[in-house]
């Protein structure tokens, strides 16, 4: 029986140990937490309808800047009255919705974005 | 002596070898060969300028789930792929040989999944094309970013079924412009209750064969289903796309220690079966946290059933740890033994 704690105990340690590990890699994104749409929100961007559309017949489409600096705290809106979802670096917005959240961590993300000529949104947010 | 030296020296060879491969890039002609992915690409049409019929024998597929665009043509088709800035980028000759341009940007940009830390001096975007032959089987398959999601991060507020990409990839065939029209969405991630249940049984195995001093028998049939899982994982893209081939030579450098402490006539010292049951352990603990996010991805590159390839992959991560802690614990052991007994 104490030898069974004894393997138990060890093997624990080395798992825990490796996932200790894992986490602490994957711990430089910046997170996010949902907010209700109708808070006041320190951004926010507007999708106009039939960008999809624009953006299918080659013109370019700027309406969030390419790369955005922000602060822990403070949240972000994008209103998509689109018939398309969009991407905005790792935010979906589906069409005819709205999203909103804040930002809980520091960090920086790149991503694609479709409302961009570079077809690039790197966000950076500052603690 | 010598016999020692000769095993210590088979040790040290396959340590160094095994982590020369484990940290080797993966891939020959491709930095980013398919992988677990929470992403389906499909091929939503194809059309062509004028409604022109494509030439008899083209095939245009997504390979690797969302990563690659495949063409396949017959001897006598040309395809030229121009890259994301118009420029000359793949080409297909009449004669089957493939051949890709040096001095596009798209060639480096497309050697990580996600285009990161490119170094814009590596093309002179006003040199003429320099042409690299890298293949010659009528088949061209490329990294292309307007198939996917670009971004490691799981998209914020989007739900399965998405469509995250919606994008159009163009192509020169026998002279007709082509239009691949592809779409991108996010899946369903997998039930977890496959490795619960397989790391619960694994857990048992474990504990019952650490109590019969049979750890390295676990650790032997770990590498076998390593083998086994890898050997599925490299076969299941075309060769066009560089699977990887670390998924099987590892685990093989595992089932070459485990399997020699196994199966081996002699009894060498308890050192050196410890060291090669530590070194087994080691290449499939590797091998586990190289392909530790086909637990949580939707989808795997895999000719397996998923479930088979999540439960084969907890198994081996759980004994290859309980391999590696019952060699460190015995080696410490040992030491202590020795050194009493040197006192």
């Amino acid at each position: 029986m104490k030898r069974n704690v004894l393997i138990l105990s060890a093997l624990a340690v080395v798992v825990v140990a490796a996932v200790g590990i894992v986490i602490s890699i994957n711990r430089s994104d910046p997170q996010f937490r949902e907010v209700a749409t109708s808070e006041h929100a320190d951004y926010e961007y507007m999708i106009p309808v039939g960008t999809g559309n624009r953006i299918d017949a080659g013109e370019e489409i700027s309406i969030i800047p390419a790369e955005l600096e922000v602060h822990v705290g403070e949240s972000i809106r994008i209103i998509n009255n689109d018939d398309r979802g969009h991407v905005v670096g790792v935010f979906f917005v589906g069409p005819g919705e709205t999203m909103s959240q804040e930002f809980t961590s520091p960090g920086t993300l790149t991503g694609g974005c479709t409302i961009h000529p570079s077809g690039e949104f790197t966000l950076q947010v500052l603690e | 002596m010598s016999r020692h030296w000769s095993l210590r020296r088979r040790v040290v060879v396959s340590a160094i070898t095994g982590t020369v491969c484990s940290l080797f890039p993966a891939g020959i002609s491709r930095a980013d060969a398919p992988g677990p992915t929470d992403y389906s690409s499909t091929i939503v049409d194809i059309r062509t300028a004028d409604d022109v019929p494509l030439p008899e024998g083209v095939k245009i597929s997504v390979e690797g789930h969302d990563a690659f665009l495949a063409v396949r043509v017959s001897q006598g088709t040309v395809v030229e792929v121009p890259g994301y800035e118009g420029e000359p980028y793949l080409t297909i000759s009449s004669d089957c040989t493939v051949f890709e341009n040096q001095q596009s940007m798209s060639t480096w940009y497309n050697q990580d999944r996600f285009g990161s830390d490119v170094d814009q001096s590596l093309v002179d975007h006003d040199a003429p094309p320099d042409w690299e032959r890298i293949g010659s089987s009528c088949t061209v398959a490329w990294h292309d970013h307007r198939l996917h999601y670009m971004s490691s991060t799981t998209p914020v507020n989007a739900e399965p079924g998405d469509i995250l990409v919606s994008d159009s990839i163009p192509l020169i065939v026998n002279g007709i412009d082509v239009n691949v029209n592809v779409e991108s969405r996010l899946m369903a991630g997998p039930d977890p209750v496959v490795p619960i249940v397989a790391a619960i049984a694994s857990l048992g195995l474990v504990i019952a064969s650490w109590r019969r001093s049979a750890i390295s028998i676990a650790v032997f049939l770990a590498a076998i289903t390593a083998m086994i899982v890898g050997a599925a994982q490299y076969m299941w893209s075309i060769p066009e796309t560089g699977p990887q081939l670390t998924a099987m030579l590892i685990p093989a450098l595992a089932l070459l220690a485990s399997g020699w402490l196994v199966l081996r006539s002699q009894s060498p010292s308890a050192l050196i079966m410890l060291g090669a049951e530590l070194l087994g352990s080691g290449f499939l603990v590797i091998w586990a946290w190289r392909r530790s996010s086909v637990l949580t991805s939707a989808l795997l590159p895999t000719s397996l059933p998923y479930w088979l390839d999540r439960a084969s992959t907890t198994a081996v991560t759980l004994i290859a740890l309980a391999g590696i802690t019952h060699s460190v614990i015995s080696l410490m052991t040992l030491s202590t033994s020795s050194a009493n007994v040197d006192g």
